[in-house]
């Protein structure tokens, strides 16, 4: 069953250009220069009941704009949404107590008071019984290793602990959807591990359909079931993990070395490694090179006959090094 | 009705953390509660005093200086309480800072989480309201207008208009943060024109003849002067008539916030994630 429908969504923004110069001020006063910038183009999409989806994508790829526009704070220029059968347009109370929005850099806590303070006031503005709200708030400061932080006022908080109260407040109700945008940006490894572990226990044991923007692959390996990359506006990949991973498994990347010293630009260019075709880059003492996994045998045959001293390792593509070459594609 | 007892519940923590977070703040409370009441006290009383004491009359504009004096511990203490300030400054900082959107995907609407907030706030603010009505009533030897019991819930009754007046006038000044990029030109003008217009500065008796149908009627009046005159003189009429303008007042003002804040929030978007 779909709990969010995205049908058709683009987004457009109408942005205001600042002339430079003082000249320029004074003439934005009486004739703003606008530019619109179409942020999302034809997105459409489904995340299932207890699926967790992983939304990836360049700085200003349109992430955050999606995850707005499915809790209602903005509107799509084309297209409709629907979250839990809801239009979330319309603000309904309904959506609010049925969703979760978690934005890693902002905070709804309130900032002078203690934690605790701040999870007892979601049970009021959810309407949660006492009944229900134990076990669940034992059940979340256990997991999100809150117990010894819940008296502390939250100006006083790491940023990590910070981020976990806040996902601590916005899942004591349950909520059937959960927003996720950037939850775990600057979090130590620790942080981020407890955060993501959680996060996927949590989808799994309550069927909550979580909606994870992130730029860290770490959290989308852990925590989604599918991903889906967004460039330019459009969706580039919609798919499982898995799928993605077989696609680009179709490149390998061979180091090389010269024993303890770095190649030279002579070597490069001798070996024919320049005129190639191929990415190379420097890593350490030695030089990677990232080309389709069929032309592999050849080149390290290649560089075999060139020397019988250089140190040559082949690996295949990270998840990470796949998107950004992806991206970078672009 | 299930939605109307769990948003009465939601107000109710709001004002309940409002007062906390008051609390919580021991400066904020020394600047507010003391200095901010006793320093502008202290300075109307030595300027009346010289006043009074240079016209040789026991009266000026039928108030005698223990009343002019008490109308402004009265109308400090009430600008104190009805101080727009925060509703501002909050509007302002969680636009700013991108908050605003978190408060905003809440079951409880973010313009009555504002207004339980600045009810509840003011609740602490009731102190020095209350303390100035104690010793007014001790100077004139339980002889004051409040002693009425009838006519005491009447002022309760102003009193609570007042604030949401207060509030309704301030929100809508707030939301022109949306416009601005720094409210500091926005809380500026609440101070100023609340000083004023509200009566801190000069008692309603004292304004200019010329000003007065428009002073008279202003809605700031109806926040401060006004709870402070009847405070300090038993006038049924004004105070029957305060109730019904502020009212009206909060009304009008509410109904214009109400749809600028739908107009501003439809198109508003805080940059990036």
């Amino acid at each position: 069953m779909n709990v969010i429908k995205i049908n058709h969504v683009s987004k457009k923004y109408a942005t205001k250009i600042a002339r430079p110069g003082f000249g320029g001020k004074m003439l934005d006063l009486v004739s703003p220069l606008r530019s619109e910038v179409e942020v999302l183009k034809d997105i459409q999409l489904e995340v299932a009941k207890g699926e967790c989806l992983g939304f990836l994508g360049p700085n200003g790829a349109g992430k955050s704009t999606l995850t707005k526009i499915l809790c209602g704070l903005q509107r799509p220029t084309e297209g409709s949404v629907e979250v839990l059968g809801l239009n979330p347009e319309k603000k309904e109370k309904a959506l609010y107590q049925n969703i979760g929005v978690v934005f890693g850099h902002k905070s709804s806590l309130w900032w002078d008071l203690p934690v605790i303070e701040s999870l007892k006031c979601a049970k009021v503005v959810y309407g949660i019984s006492d009944k229900d709200f134990d076990p669940i708030f034992k059940e979340l400061t256990e997991s999100l290793n809150l117990t010894g932080i819940l008296n502390r006022p939250v100006r006083l908080l790491s940023l990590g602990e910070r981020v976990k109260a806040e996902l601590a407040a916005n899942m004591l109700h349950k909520p059937k959807v959960l927003l996720l945008d950037e939850p775990t940006i600057g979090l130590d490894v620790v942080s981020k591990a407890q955060l993501r572990q959680h996060i996927r226990r949590w989808a799994k044991t309550y069927g909550t359909a979580v909606f994870l923007t992130s730029h860290d692959v770490g959290d989308i390996e852990s925590c989604c079931d599918r991903i889906v990359l967004i460039d330019d506006g459009r969706i580039a990949f919609n798919g499982s993990i898995n799928n993605f991973k077989s696609e680009i498994d179709h490149v390998c990347i061979v180091t090389v070395a010269h024993g303890s010293r770095p190649l030279s630009l002579e070597e490069i260019t001798q070996i024919g490694l320049m005129s190639s075709g191929h990415e190379i880059n420097e890593k350490g003492i030695g030089i990677e090179i990232t080309l389709p996994v069929d032309l592999k045998s050849n080149l390290l045959a290649e560089l075999a006959r060139f020397s019988s001293e250089l140190h040559l390792t082949t690996r295949g593509s990270t998840l990470e090094e796949g998107l950004a070459r992806r991206f970078v594609k672009k | 009705m299930g939605t109307l007892i769990q948003s009465t519940k939601s107000a109710w923590l709001y004002a309940r953390v409002a007062v906390s977070l008051v609390i919580a703040d021991r400066g904020l409370l020394l600047t507010d509660l003391i200095l901010a009441t006793a320093t502008p006290f202290l300075a109307q009383a030595v300027v009346w005093t010289f006043i009074y004491n240079q016209s040789g009359n026991g009266s000026i504009q039928g108030l005698a200086l223990s009343g002019t004096l008490f109308y402004f511990a009265f109308a400090i203490v009430m600008g104190r309480m009805n101080n727009g300030y925060g509703i501002i400054e909050g509007i302002s900082d969680a636009l700013y800072s991108g908050r605003l959107e978190v408060l905003l995907i809440r079951p409880f609407s973010y313009p009555m989480q504002k207004l339980a907030d600045f009810i509840g706030g003011s609740f602490v603010y009731m102190l020095p309201v209350s303390a100035v009505m104690i010793v007014h009533a001790i100077w004139l030897k339980g002889e004051v207008p409040l002693s009425d019991p009838l006519y005491f819930l009447g002022v309760m009754l102003l009193i609570f208009t007042s604030q949401i007046l207060c509030f309704t006038i301030s929100f809508l000044i707030g939301l022109l943060s949306f416009k601005t990029v720094r409210a500091d030109l926005v809380l500026a003008l609440q101070s100023v024109t609340s000083a004023f217009f509200g009566g801190i500065l000069l008692p309603p008796e004292f304004w200019p003849q010329t000003l007065r149908p428009i002073m008279e009627f202003n809605p700031y009046r109806f926040m401060i002067a006004a709870p402070a005159e009847v405070c300090v003189t038993k006038d049924w009429q004004l105070l029957f008539a305060s109730i019904g303008y502020s009212s009206c007042y909060s009304v009008l003002f509410a109904g214009f916030s109400w749809l600028l804040w739908k107009k501003l929030t439809k198109n508003y978007s805080s940059v990036g994630g």
